[in-house]
């Protein structure tokens, strides 16, 4: 190639790549793996992974607790729908407030967007490689713990029917643990994409998630037992509405809404109209690789 | 040695609530006054409705997430900055530095937290009722030994937000109301008490007695000040590893 490159006054002598471009697929992947990977600080110091490490450490707590209660002859402590509700809540909203703005903050800050859009990336790819990173981030710290939790009581259990039983009471709670993964992901990125400062950013998902829930609870003790006033009061908090539509697809447990009763669908569309918002919201904030 | 600094001062305001971050602080004080001006109108079924949505969404979240935001902000940004090197290299003492970043941070947070909890309570208990007045006095408490704490855990560590999460979601979340013994180290049960020795509800249901609460609370602002002092004092910078 530098040979009939002579007499080109620009044409350093650099040597070219010639090896196969792996392209926009190969690029969304490697990104999706970066960030997870990030998400638990793993390629980072020791401080990065504080957060995510003591979060994933509490939220396995309950689970390991329960094997030693079972192995001293009781019965599952914690059912896998809910698991232990008030700590997945509280364990989630601090992980997605920290690591959010991890993820997408960050490259606001450091102004490296449009050094990504500079290779063949489209608009919506960007998002979508965060999203799927976060998600799967999330879905490690609710479904480990009730693996945990699985293993922790079939390892007690005897016979094949017992574990069938616990096998089959699984299976929904993994589900349940997929839908609070992607809504919890797309609502916390979709907040900590609007600001590069991390300590704003992290502050407003945790006010909005946190804030929420407490005035959920609030609404739905005040409201009397049994009042639809109740039974809608969980509509305002994203956590609460995950809990709401469990118990509309028949999830028994008693959680922290109150029996939703006729008004699951409710929460169902609501949910939906949160993962939608999340979703659009982020998808417009990348239409333009703004740098801040 | 002077301890409050007016160029200091007003450099951390106007960084501290500058543009739209004062938005973020606005928002959650228009909910609990509007939610509690709501509720006055519908008339809940539970009479002890000014007490849950004061004490336990005012008292309990607003006023702890307020202060962490706004108290690890005020010297944590110029940290994550740099800009704090600046700040260290004039002639203003350490400690005149960390006073007033805690005066201006407890401020912010008496303005964005404990003066609507007042707001919020007068609509909510219609007038200058004792819960009211009780909840503001606590608020305004809490607000000095939140602060102090907060601007302690921002010198001490670059995470200081992420750390302080946890304390306010898991230690005064969870723990100061399901474990006795966590309630005597609990910012929140201090200035529960103080509030409580006013309003008189027992729906409030306050941890600790009101002289451990001031005697504690007086004893952790000053030791979270003075660890905050000697910290910056010895305070070298370093790159974010993270």
């Amino acid at each position: 190639m530098s040979a009939d490159a002579t007499g080109v006054i620009h044409d350093l002598g650099y040597q070219r790549y010639d090896g196969d471009r792996l392209g926009r697929a190969q690029i969304v992947r490697t990104l999706t793996v970066y960030s997870l990977r990030a998400a638990f600080g793993l390629g980072r110091g020791a401080k990065a992974k504080i957060v995510p490490v003591s979060a994933f450490a509490l939220m396995c707590a309950p689970a390991i607790i329960n094997a030693f209660i079972v192995a001293r002859g009781g019965t599952r402590a914690f059912p896998y729908d809910t698991y232990s509700a008030p700590v997945r809540m509280i364990i989630m909203i601090i992980f997605v407030a920290v690591q959010a703005p991890e993820l997408v903050s960050r490259d606001l800050r450091s102004r490296v967007l449009p050094l990504y859009f500079a290779r063949p990336l489209r608009r919506g790819d960007y998002p979508v490689a965060k999203f799927t990173a976060l998600a799967t981030a999330c879905l490690i710290m609710v479904e480990v713990p009730l693996l945990v939790l699985y293993a922790g009581t079939i390892a007690s259990s005897h016979g094949g029917g017992a574990v069938w039983a616990q096998t089959r009471a699984l299976l929904p709670g993994l589900a349940i643990g997929l839908m609070w993964s992607v809504t919890l992901a797309v609502i916390g990125l979709a907040i900590a994409s609007f600001s590069g400062r991390r300590a704003y950013t992290t502050g407003a998902v945790a006010i909005y998630f946190f804030l929420s829930l407490a005035l959920a609870e609030v609404l739905i003790g005040v409201a009397g037992d049994g009042t639809a006033g109740a039974r809608l009061g969980g509509l305002v908090s994203p956590l609460t509405v995950l809990d709401g539509v469990r118990q509309w697809l028949g999830g028994t447990s008693p959680g922290p809404v109150p029996a939703v009763g006729s008004y699951g669908a409710a929460y169902g569309v609501m949910l939906l109209a949160l993962v939608g918002a999340g979703a659009a919201a982020l998808a417009a904030r990348y239409r333009k690789a703004g740098l801040a | 040695m002077p301890v409050y600094n007016r160029t200091v001062a007003a450099i951390t305001l106007r960084a501290a609530l500058g543009r739209k971050r004062a938005l973020l602080f606005a928002v959650p004080p228009l909910i609990l006054i509007g939610v509690s001006a709501l509720l006055r109108l519908s008339h809940p079924a539970d009479p002890a409705w000014p007490a849950r949505i004061l004490g336990d969404f005012g008292f309990s979240v607003v006023l702890p997430l307020t202060a962490l935001i706004i108290g690890t902000s005020v010297l944590g940004a110029e940290i994550e900055d740099g800009t704090i090197v600046q700040l260290l290299a004039t002639p203003v003492p350490r400690r005149t530095i960390i006073l007033t970043k805690f005066v201006i941070a407890t401020a912010a947070t008496m303005v964005f937290a404990a003066v609507p909890e007042l707001v919020a309570g007068l609509i909510a208990t219609g007038g200058a009722t004792r819960l009211a007045v009780g909840l503001f006095v606590g608020a305004l408490a809490g607000a000095v030994i939140y602060n102090a704490l907060f601007v302690c855990l921002s010198v001490a560590t670059t995470r200081a937000l992420a750390l302080g999460l946890f304390y306010v979601l898991l230690w005064e979340g969870v723990l100061a109301n399901f474990v006795g013994g966590a309630r005597i180290l609990s910012a929140g049960h201090y200035a529960l008490a103080l509030a409580n020795a006013v309003a008189r509800d027992p729906a409030l249901k306050p941890g600790v007695n009101l002289t451990t609460s001031v005697v504690m609370g007086a004893i952790v602002t000053v030791l979270a000040l003075a660890v905050a002092v000697r910290k910056l004092a010895s305070f070298s910078l370093r790159g974010d590893a993270a």
